[in-house]
């Protein structure tokens, strides 16, 4: 086959869009994970719920503007994720990440099965208006959602640096997740941070299934994969570094991307895992982490 | 030598279970309580083989599953193409995947906690993903499917039985159970268990001691691996097809739930927690599958799961002793 910029164009966007997403996905993740020191395997059922929520949003007898629903499932997610931590992970904060690992994996079992419960087994599709208008500027032809979701994305990174630099909150978080107890002795509330950052996270995963979902469909079962996927992220940015996270969830993307496009399709979860693997063997500390004992 | 009743105690819960598991098929031999006895002996080894690992060194492998679907694979070519008897193949596979579970334990015990139980859970997806995928060798998601089924020849005998019948696999299998005990009671009453404690415990202490952590996390990977291949391997010549979906990852979630509300690290917790959750799937889909539907079964061992990880972190295994200290009128603290 003989190489063709256009189809490597499309395959480097593809894989652009999914990065963006899988990083959307992740930071919520991260966050959290870095903030308080929990891992949360019903991260991705969190999405799940999120993407459901926007399902129901889209269905309403009254047609409300994308965005007013876009901010209304945020405000939403942001909300199931306070309910989250206040019953279930506000009692374990300080218990070992054993308990963490396995109160979470008990939590996305609920979440999935009430969603399979009520929705029934059956993928629903979310497709706005933006998901299926394309528009081609340079023969490259994207949809509008697409677009928006690399710019969404980008905006969203842009401003958790700047939140986490410049703001006293964000330098709060950034103090925790250096040196909690520290913290708690110079006075600072670690456990309204941590309800704090579990909304920020709810919020930012709210707006990752807003607007990933109407490319794709809902499914009772989704959030596991996803939940992975961001797990193999953090681990490969370096348990707990954001923007390693945020990296590595791009590569994870590019990888498929090409993968998919360009050997064989059927296999390309199997290599970004597959990679994912590696780079525990090669670098267990994650390819952007430091030399900590993690 | 001096046997104290102490001594003695650990050993009172697995000999009441394996005498009632033996004798209850001499009172009822209908099909449903065969398939749950299968059903109990399969998840009690199953369990005591994750809680090896989860238990007592305490690296919650979310992996253990690999290990069964490539014993149940690895049958499936040696039984089938081969004509390997059954035995054969369950050691087979049991010394193959005590052998993967070495060089797995090397590279995923360079990294610890929860990334331990990530990697794991990645490696776990990766093999299931090539098993779907990999039509040729596996069948792909059309499962592999016409393993042999077990033939007993013993030196009496002029030929040899076929075993198709249930309650003829039960008493087969029932031996690997006791096995399986032994080997666990065996490893965790003696000296290596100590020191699996201790390596539980803190690393670092262990090793200031001597014990070097290691060394004893890829022994309790390896007999775990091995005991989890065997495992796979019978239940490929049970039921004689092998899906991808053998080693999805409800089967870890599963063994999550037995072990850890059962009461990981202790034997008595396993088997209460390996012998309720294997008994209510199949008593709450008999009692009422209309009303009871099998989501919202999963929602109730999520409850529990979650209930007993806020509410009882020792499990059902340590409520139990709990109540019956005080029954006995003792009251010890913090054993």
């Amino acid at each position: 086959m003989p190489f063709q910029l256009e189809i490597f164009i499309n395959h480097l966007l593809n894989g652009l869009t999914l990065g963006a997403l899988y990083s959307l996905v992740t930071l919520g993740l991260v966050l959290t994970f870095s903030v308080i020191g929990i891992v949360n395997f019903a991260h991705g059922d969190l999405f799940m719920v999120a993407g459901y929520t926007l399902f129901l949003l889209l269905n309403m007898s009254i047609e409300l503007p994308y965005v007013v629903i876009v901010a209304l499932v945020i405000l939403l997610t942001a909300f199931y994720a306070v309910v989250i931590e206040r019953l279930a992970i506000h009692p374990i904060i300080e218990k070992s990440w054993r308990t963490h690992a396995i109160t979470t994996i008990g939590l996305s079992i609920i979440l999935q099965n009430a969603a399979l419960a009520i929705f029934s087994a059956d993928p629903r599709t979310t497709p706005t208006s933006l998901s299926n208008t394309v528009i081609s500027p340079l023969g490259i032809r994207i949809s509008v959602q697409r677009l928006i979701i690399l710019v969404v994305a980008a905006l969203v990174f842009a401003g958790i640096q700047v939140f986490v630099k410049h703001t006293k909150l964000g330098k709060t978080m950034r103090a925790i997740s250096q040196n909690r107890e520290m913290c708690q002795v110079v006075g600072i509330n670690t456990r309204k941070i941590a309800l704090i950052t579990f909304a920020l996270g709810g919020a930012i995963t709210g707006l990752a299934a807003a607007l990933i979902t109407p490319l794709f469909s809902v499914y009772n079962s989704m959030g596991s994969m996803l939940t992975i996927k961001s797990l193999a992220a953090i681990v490969m940015g370096g348990m707990g570094q954001v923007n390693g996270a945020i990296y590595a969830s791009m590569l994870m993307g590019m990888i498929e991307s090409f993968f998919g496009g360009y050997v064989s399709f059927a296999y390309k979860d199997v290599v970004s895992f597959g990679v994912f693997v590696l780079v525990l063997f090669i670098r267990p500390t994650g390819l952007f982490g430091k030399k900590v004992g993690l | 030598m001096n046997i104290s009743k102490q001594s003695l105690r650990p050993f009172i819960l697995p000999i009441v279970l394996l005498v009632i598991m033996a004798l209850l098929p001499l009172f009822n031999q209908s099909g449903f309580t065969l398939n749950v006895l299968i059903n109990v002996v399969r998840w009690l080894i199953f369990a005591l083989a994750f809680d090896l690992v989860a238990g007592h060194i305490g690296s919650v492998s979310l992996g253990q599953p690999i290990f069964y679907g490539i014993g149940a694979y690895l049958t499936a070519y040696l039984a089938g193409k081969l004509g390997l008897g059954w035995l054969g193949c369950m050691l087979v596979s049991a010394f193959f995947m005590a052998l993967l579970a070495l060089l797995a334990g090397l590279a995923f015990f360079r990294i610890r906690h929860v990334t331990f139980a990530i990697g794991t859970l990645g490696a776990a997806i990766v093999t299931q993903l090539v098993a779907n995928s990999a039509e040729k060798l596996t069948g792909g998601a059309l499962c592999t499917t016409g393993v042999p089924r077990p033939q007993l020849l013993l030196p009496f005998m002029e030929s040899a039985i076929k075993i198709s019948k249930p309650i003829q696999f039960y008493y087969l299998f029932l031996p690997f159970l006791i096995l399986t005990l032994v080997v666990y009671l065996a490893v965790t009453k003696s000296r290596i268990g100590r020191a699996f404690t201790a390596v539980r415990e803190d690393e670092v202490r262990a090793s200031a001691v001597g014990i070097y952590p290691l060394r004893y996390k890829l022994v309790a990977f390896a007999l775990s691996g091995a005991l989890i291949g065997a495992l796979g391997s019978w239940q490929a010549q049970y039921v004689t097809v092998i899906c991808p979906s053998d080693m999805a990852q409800d089967i870890t979630t599963s063994l999550l739930i037995m072990v850890f509300v059962g009461g990981a690290g202790r034997l008595s917790g396993v088997i209460i927690g390996g012998v309720i959750f294997s008994i209510l799937p199949p008593f709450l889909q008999a009692v009422g599958s209309k009303y009871f539907q099998p989501a919202y079964q999963q929602i109730l061992y999520g409850l529990i799961l979650v209930g007993v990880m806020l509410y009882m972190p020792d499990g059902l295994d340590g409520l139990a002793s709990r109540i019956l200290r005080r029954f006995r009128g003792i009251r010890k603290e913090g054993v």
